[in-house]
């Protein structure tokens, strides 16, 4: 059975994807063990994918009225909202010798323990490659990951409340991602626990099903810990990165 | 001139790619966007600027680029589909170009 630490954590946005990155390089070196973060946005944020152009998948208009700010990811994939009182994020980080292979296989194994937390609330959660958690074909977790040296980190989300009328609002769909998904607008594409389960999924629900369903999907004991200085200082000295403008509009 | 495209396999992910030449033919922009994944991603940015600065006729026959983009791990698009679209983009930008 695999040990893997658990930290629960909350802050900005800066912080989080700096936290990611740190943890990274840290278990790259082995200097850390195996990690399965949780955490909370605080405030409402914007991830956006690495290989993104900010414009063309983030309202940034409304988000700047709005005061959420919008940070791009060291991880590929497509603009998320991370709604505080609606959305956990997670992130793992692992040795790659661990995962399979495949790409698409690993983004799965990874992914499941979000799929675990949906089942254990009661919902007919699915994983649906490339990168989705889905509930009846809609949904409500994506994922993404990145590897280095022979560490694999794979964050990703879990929709338990998320205010999908602002979602929609703040993310730009391409029109031909609409069309091949045969929707006119990402709300007809997403969908929350709570919306699918049709009662209130709170936080402390949607924590606690994360944990017990990272447990079942790795087989591991998780034990809970703080960051340590060293995580801390890591990541405070990456975030500067994540707080640049030459990061945000990489690709403008 | 400012040429995009976009592109999505059924399945895969959204590739998009932007190319804007300046008067005296030169490659200014060059940007593979999307939300695709691409180990190691660092490989897609040595790739733009690979091109950036380039001559658009010196690099429509490049050897290198489409051995750079088949030793990238594409997932989301495939690298045939990749250099495909990457090719029809710097043809269409070459071909519209006079140097003055």
């Amino acid at each position: 059975m695999l040990r893997i630490r658990l930290m629960v954590d909350s802050g900005d946005p800066f912080y989080h994807m700096a936290m990611d990155e740190a943890l990274l390089y840290l278990r790259a070196i082995k200097a850390i063990p195996y990690t399965l973060r949780i955490y909370v946005f605080k405030p409402s944020s914007i991830t956006f994918g690495y290989f993104q152009s900010v414009s063309s998948s983030v309202n940034t208009q409304l988000a700047d009225k709005l005061g959420i700010p919008y940070v791009r990811r060291i991880t590929g994939g497509g603009a998320v909202y991370h709604d505080s009182s609606g959305e956990i994020t997670y992130s793992i980080i692992i040795d790659e010798a661990l995962i399979p292979k495949d790409y698409i296989e690993s983004f799965r194994y990874l992914a499941w323990g979000v799929i675990e937390a949906a089942r254990f609330l009661g919902a007919s959660a699915d994983f649906v490659p490339i990168n989705d958690g889905v509930i009846k074909g809609r949904k409500f977790s994506g994922h993404a990951q990145i590897r280095r040296a022979g560490t694999v980190m794979q964050h990703g989300t879990f929709m338990y409340n998320t205010n999908v009328d602002t979602l929609a609002n703040l993310l730009v769909p391409h029109k031909l991602k609409l069309r091949n998904k045969g929707i006119r607008s990402i709300k007809d594409r997403v969908i929350t626990l709570s919306q699918f389960l049709d009662r209130e999924i709170t936080k402390d629900d949607a924590i606690e099903a994360l944990k017990k369903g990272f447990a079942k999907a790795l087989n591991a004991s998780l034990y809970e810990d703080e960051p340590s200085e060293v995580e801390l200082h890591l990541a405070n000295a990456i975030s500067w990165k994540y707080k640049s403008k030459e990061w945000t509009f990489l690709r403008p | 001139m400012r040429i995009v495209k976009s592109y999505k396999e059924k399945g895969g992910k959204l590739v998009e790619i932007y190319l804007t030449i300046d008067r005296d033919c030169i490659i200014r922009e060059f940007q593979i966007t999307g939300d695709f994944f691409a180990y190691p991603p660092e490989k897609v940015d040595y790739l733009k600027n690979l091109l950036i600065d380039q001559y658009i006729r010196d690099v429509l026959f490049m050897t290198k680029l489409e051995e750079l983009i088949s030793n990238i791990t594409w997932v989301g698009v495939s690298a045939s589909t990749l250099l495909k679209i990457i090719s029809e983009i710097l043809r269409e930008g070459a071909s519209s170009c006079v140097k003055k």
